[in-house]
C-alpha cells in the first residue's frame, strides 16, 4: 500500500495572504521523503532466493551488455547516427534536405561478401518528401557491365575540385567522392591497379552555380564523404582515419574558350571540319590526376562535349568499358582505344601505370571525322603534357 | 484539515537504532521502516542490512578480494595479466599492442618464445643504436627425415626419425646516422629505397613495406650533416629437412610496420634530445602501389620508364618490382630470385624530390657536374650514376646502380640507360633535361 503524503490543499475561500507562514505554524515541515522508499517495488520483486538470481542476472546482461558495448563502441540502448553511425545531426543539417525529419534508408557496407552499400536520406526541402542525398559504397567499374556506366561523365566532371592532401577524391556543389585505400576494399583486387572501391555522395544538383552557399556545399560535401569513409573503414575494421579536407581550390566557372586553345591546351582548335564552334568551357581546378574539361556550342551551355584525363591507374582501370567498348578501334604501338558514336576512350601505357583519355558528347553530336581529330589532338597534347608522349595513334576512318 | 498520522509498528530489538535515523537520512542497508507494515525486504538483504558496520565491511572485503582473485586466475589462464606486459626496444613496443609479432596468440604455438635484445639506448654522444624482438618455434616435422638434415630426435633410422621443424622469425631495428662511406651508403639505399615500400602518409618522409621500412629523422638529429634514420628489416627462416630456408615474412600492415618504426623513431630521438616539438604521427591510411615484381627475360623496359632498356637474353630468375610514382619520389628495383634465399638487389632507379629523402644522398654528388652539358652536380660510373639538380624550384636527385649483370645487359650502356630515364622522368614531373 503506497502512502499517501501530500498535504490537502487549502480551500479557495480562505485565500490565505502567506501561505507558508500559516502552514510552517500549523504542522511541521514535511519529511523529505526518505529513499527507501524506491525500495517499494523492487523488495517484492527480489524477495527471497528467487530474487537475488534475479538481481545477480540483471546485473550480469547489464554487465555484458556494456562490455559488447564498449567493444564495439556503439551504445546498445541509444540509436545510432545516420549511414552506420558515420553522420551526426550537425552533418545531417548541413546537407540539403530541410529542416524536417530526416529519414534515412541504409544497406551498410560489410554485410556481404562485397564491400558495398547505400545510404539514402530524404527530408522535405522546397516541400518536397523526395528530395534526397544518396550516399554509396562502391567498386565503379570493378564488375564489368553490372552497373551503369555514367560515373565518370558525373563525377568527373570539370565542376570537381580535388579534396587535396592524402584524400584521393574530388567534390562539387552537387557531389563528391573518395576512393577507400586499396588495402581496406574487398579481396577482389585481381591484378595491378585494380579499380578502387569508392565512397560517394549525390544531391543531384544540376550543375549550374552561382554564389557562395555553393562553395560552402562543396565542403559539406567533402567533409561528409570523408565522414562516411572513416565510418565505413571503422565498420571492416580497417586501418588509418583520414582527415577532414583542407582548403579547396577556386570553384572554377564557365568562360569563353580561346579557338586556338581549347580548354587551356595550346594546339586544340574546333578542326576545319566543325559545323560549329566550341565557344563555352569549364576546367577542372586544382591539379591532381584527373582533369577535366567541358565545353559547349553556345554561350549558355558546357554539355557538348566532355574531355578527361585520368592519370590515377586504378581510376584508369575502371573505365576499361569505355577503352573496349563499342565502336572503331583505335590501333596504337601505344596503347589501346576504341572511338564510338558518343564517347571516344583510349588507354596509353605511362610511367605512373595506365592512363585515359576519354571525349564524351551531349546530344548534340560532332561528326565523325571532327570527333576524330579532336580526339587526337586532345590525346597528343595530354599524352605530352602528362610526359607520356610522344604517343601515336591511328583512328581509321568509319565507313 | 487532518494532520497526516504516522504510526510506527517497529520490532522492539531496533528502536535503539532508530534514534540515529535523522529527518530523510538513508542510512545504508539499516532497516528503514515503513509507516504501517513491518520490514518486509528480501531475506538476504535484511541479514546484511542487520549487521554492524565492521562485519559488513569483511563482507564487502571478501566479495571483493573474490572477484580480485577470479580476475588474476582469468588473466592469469588467458596470459592478459594487466601488470607483466613484456617491453622490447627500450620500452618503445609493448606486448599484445597490435602486431602479430608481439601478440599473445603467436605464442600458443607450441615451444614457442618470444625475446627482446637492445644495445643501449641512444643518447646524445652515442646517438645510435639497435633493438631486435626474435621469436622462435618448433614444430614436429611431418615430412620425414630421408636427407638427415634437421633437428633429429631419435637415432638415425630415416624411417623412424621424428624431426622438427625450427621457425625464427625476427625484426631488427636500427637508429642512427645513415652509413658514411660511399659504398655502404649505397647498399643501405638499395635495401631500405626499394621499390616494394611505399611512400608514409601526413608528410612523415620515409617508406614502408610488410617487411621493411625506413623514417628519415629532422634536421636536428643530422650527424656531421648526414641524415639519422630508423629503418626496419623483417625475416623468417626455417630450418627443417631442407636445410635453412628463407621464407617470405610480414611484420604487419604498412600501418603497423609505420607505427612500430615511429615508436622506435619518438623514443631514440627522446633519448638523443632532438626530438621535434610536433612527434611523427600517421593517422591517414597508408596507400599501397600496385602488385608483385614481375620476372624478366630478354630484352626489356623496366618500370615503364623509357630509357630503362636491359637485354638479358635467356636470363632468368630476375625480377622487376615497380614503386611509386608520384611528384615527390619513383622507385623502381631488380631483384635476384632464388628458392630459400631473400631476394638479392640487383639495380635500381630512384628519384626523390621530397627534402629529407633528398638528404639521404648527402655527400654521394659531389660538387661538380656528372658529364658535359648535364645539368647539376653528380658522378656517372659503371656501377652507379647520379645527379642532383633543381627541378622547378625543387632539389631532385636522380640515382641508379646496378649489378654486373645488368651494367652488361644495359641498351646501349649503364650512363646512357640512365641519362634518358633521368630526362623522362624530369619530363613526367615537369622539369627540363638534367641530360644531354
Amino acid at each position: 500500500m503506497t502512502d499517501d503524503t501530500s498535504a490537502p490543499e487549502p480551500s479557495s475561500a480562505e485565500a490565505p495572504v502567506a501561505p507558508h507562514a500559516a502552514s510552517a505554524a500549523a504542522w511541521p515541515a514535511p519529511r523529505p521523503r526518505p529513499r527507501w522508499r524506491q525500495w517499494q517495488w523492487w523488495r517484492r520483486v527480489l524477495r527471497g532466493k528467487p530474487g537475488a538470481v534475479l538481481a545477480a542476472a540483471v546485473a550480469g546482461v547489464l554487465l555484458g551488455a556494456g562490455t559488447m558495448a564498449w567493444q564495439t563502441g556503439a551504445p546498445p540502448f541509444f540509436d545510432e547516427d545516420a549511414c552506420w553511425g558515420t553522420l551526426s545531426e550537425d552533418d545531417l543539417e548541413a546537407l540539403p534536405l530541410g529542416s524536417e525529419k530526416i529519414r534515412a534508408q541504409e544497406l551498410s557496407p560489410g554485410d556481404g561478401v562485397e564491400v558495398s552499400g547505400e545510404c539514402r536520406l530524404t527530408g522535405d526541402r522546397y516541400g518536397r518528401a523526395d528530395w534526397a542525398v544518396t550516399f554509396r559504397v562502391h567498386t565503379p567499374g570493378g564488375d564489368y557491365g553490372s552497373e551503369p556506366n555514367d560515373w565518370h561523365e558525373k563525377f568527373l566532371a570539370s565542376d570537381m575540385a580535388p579534396l587535396g592532401g592524402e584524400l584521393l577524391g574530388m567534390t562539387s556543389p552537387a557531389r563528391a567522392w573518395l576512393t577507400l585505400p586499396q588495402s581496406c576494399a574487398s579481396g577482389s583486387s585481381a591484378g595491378s591497379d585494380p579499380p578502387p572501391t569508392i565512397v560517394d555522395v549525390d544531391t543531384g544538383g544540376s550543375g549550374r552555380y552561382s554564389g557562395p552557399e555553393d562553395d560552402e556545399m562543396r565542403r559539406v560535401l567533402g567533409r561528409a564523404v570523408t565522414r562516411v569513409a572513416n565510418g565505413t573503414m571503422d565498420r571492416l575494421g580497417c586501418d588509418g582515419r583520414f582527415e577532414d579536407p583542407g582548403e579547396l581550390p577556386a570553384l572554377t566557372q564557365a568562360q569563353d574558350s580561346r579557338p586556338e586553345a581549347l580548354c587551356g591546351i595550346e594546339g586544340l582548335n574546333t578542326p576545319s571540319s566543325a559545323d560549329e564552334q566550341l565557344v563555352l568551357e569549364r576546367r577542372s581546378g586544382g591539379g591532381g590526376p584527373i582533369r577535366s574539361c567541358d565545353l559547349g556550342y553556345s554561350d549558355y551551355d558546357i554539355d557538348d562535349v566532355h574531355l578527361i584525363t585520368v592519370e590515377h591507374p586504378g581510376l584508369a582501370r575502371s573505365l576499361t568499358h569505355a577503352v573496349r567498348g563499342s565502336g572503331t578501334r583505335i590501333e596504337s604501338d601505344d596503347g589501346d582505344g576504341t572511338l564510338g558514336s558518343a564517347r571516344a576512350a583510349f588507354e596509353a601505357s605511362c610511367q605512373t601505370g595506365p592512363v585515359v583519355f576519354m571525349l564524351s558528347q551531349g546530344s548534340v553530336q560532332l561528326k565523325p571525322a571532327t570527333a576524330r581529330a579532336l580526339f587526337s589532338e586532345y590525346v597528343a597534347a595530354e599524352a605530352k603534357r602528362i610526359g607520356c608522349g610522344p604517343l601515336k595513334m591511328e583512328i581509321p576512318a568509319i565507313g | 484539515m487532518v494532520p497526516h498520522q504516522i504510526r510506527l509498528s517497529l520490532p522492539v530489538d531496533s528502536i535503539d537504532r532508530l534514534a540515529s535515523v535523522e529527518e530523510g537520512e538513508f542510512v545504508g542497508a539499516e532497516p528503514a521502516h515503513g509507516p504501517d507494515h513491518t520490514d518486509d525486504r528480501p531475506t538476504w538483504l535484511r541479514r546484511f542490512g542487520r549487521l554492524s558496520r565492521r562485519r559488513r565491511l569483511a563482507w564487502g572485503g571478501a566479495a571483493l578480494a573474490l572477484a580480485l582473485g577470479s580476475t588474476a586466475v582469468t588473466a592469469q589462464a588467458t596470459g592478459t595479466w594487466p601488470f607483466d606486459k613484456d617491453r622490447y626496444c627500450w620500452g618503445a613496443w609493448k606486448q599484445d599492442s597490435g602486431p602479430r609479432l608481439l601478440g599473445d596468440a603467436v605464442l600458443q604455438r607450441t615451444d614457442s618464445e618470444r625475446s627482446g635484445t637492445a644495445s643501449d639506448v641512444p643518447s646524445p654522444d652515442r646517438p645510435q643504436g639497435k633493438c631486435s624482438v626474435v621469436m622462435t618455434s618448433e614444430v614436429p616435422d611431418d615430412h620425414g627425415g630421408h636427407t638427415g638434415t634437421g633437428t633429429e630426435q631419435y637415432g638415425e633410422e630415416a624411417g623412424e626419425a621424428q624431426e622438427t621443424l625450427t621457425f625464427e622469425s625476427r625484426v631488427t631495428v636500427e637508429f642512427g646516422p645513415v652509413p658514411r662511406k660511399a659504398a655502404e651508403r649505397r647498399k643501405w639505399l638499395a635495401g631500405f629505397l626499394d621499390a616494394s615500400a611505399v611512400p608514409l602518409p601526413d608528410g612523415v618522409p620515409g617508406v614502408v613495406a610488410g617487411n621493411r621500412g625506413m623514417v628519415v629523422l629532422p634536421k636536428a638529429c643530422d650527424v656531421d650533416g648526414r641524415p639519422s634514420a630508423v629503418t626496419l628489416a623483417g625475416g623468417e627462416t626455417g630450418d627443417g629437412h631442407l636445410g635453412v630456408v628463407e621464407m617470405p615474412f610480414t611484420v604487419g600492415s604498412r600501418s603497423e610496420v609505420a607505427r612500430l618504426m615511429l615508436a622506435v623513431a619518438e623514443k631514440g630521438m627522446k633519448s638523443v634530445g632532438c626530438a621535434p616539438e610536433e612527434p611523427y604521427r600517421v593517422t591517414s591510411p597508408v596507400a599501397a602501389t600496385s602488385g608483385d615484381a614481375d620476372g624478366v627475360r630478354e630484352d626489356f623496359t623496366a618500370c615503364r620508364i623509357p630509357g630503362q632498356r636491359f637485354d638479358v637474353g635467356k636470363f632468368g630468375g630476375l625480377a622487376v618490382q615497380r614503386g611509386p610514382v608520384t611528384d615527390r619520389m619513383q622507385t623502381c628495383s631488380l631483384t635476384l630470385r632464388s628458392r630459400g634465399t631473400a631476394p638479392t638487389p640487383a639495380g635500381q632507379f630512384v628519384m626523390v624530390r621530397e627534402p629529407r629523402l633528398v638528404a639521404l644522398f648527402h655527400g654521394l654528388t659531389g660538387e661538380r657536374a656528372p658529364g658535359p652539358d648535364w645539368r647539376g652536380k653528380g658522378e656517372l660510373k659503371a656501377g652507379h650514376q647520379v645527379v642532383r639538380a633543381d627541378c622547378a624550384g625543387h632539389p631532385t636527385v636522380f640515382f641508379q646502380q646496378l649489378d654486373e649483370t645488368l651494367r652488361a645487359a644495359a641498351r646501349p650502356s649503364p650512363e646512357r640507360v640512365f641519362a634518358r630515364s633521368a630526362n623522362e622522368v624530369a619530363a613526367r614531373i615537369g622539369c627540363a633535361a638534367v641530360a644531354p
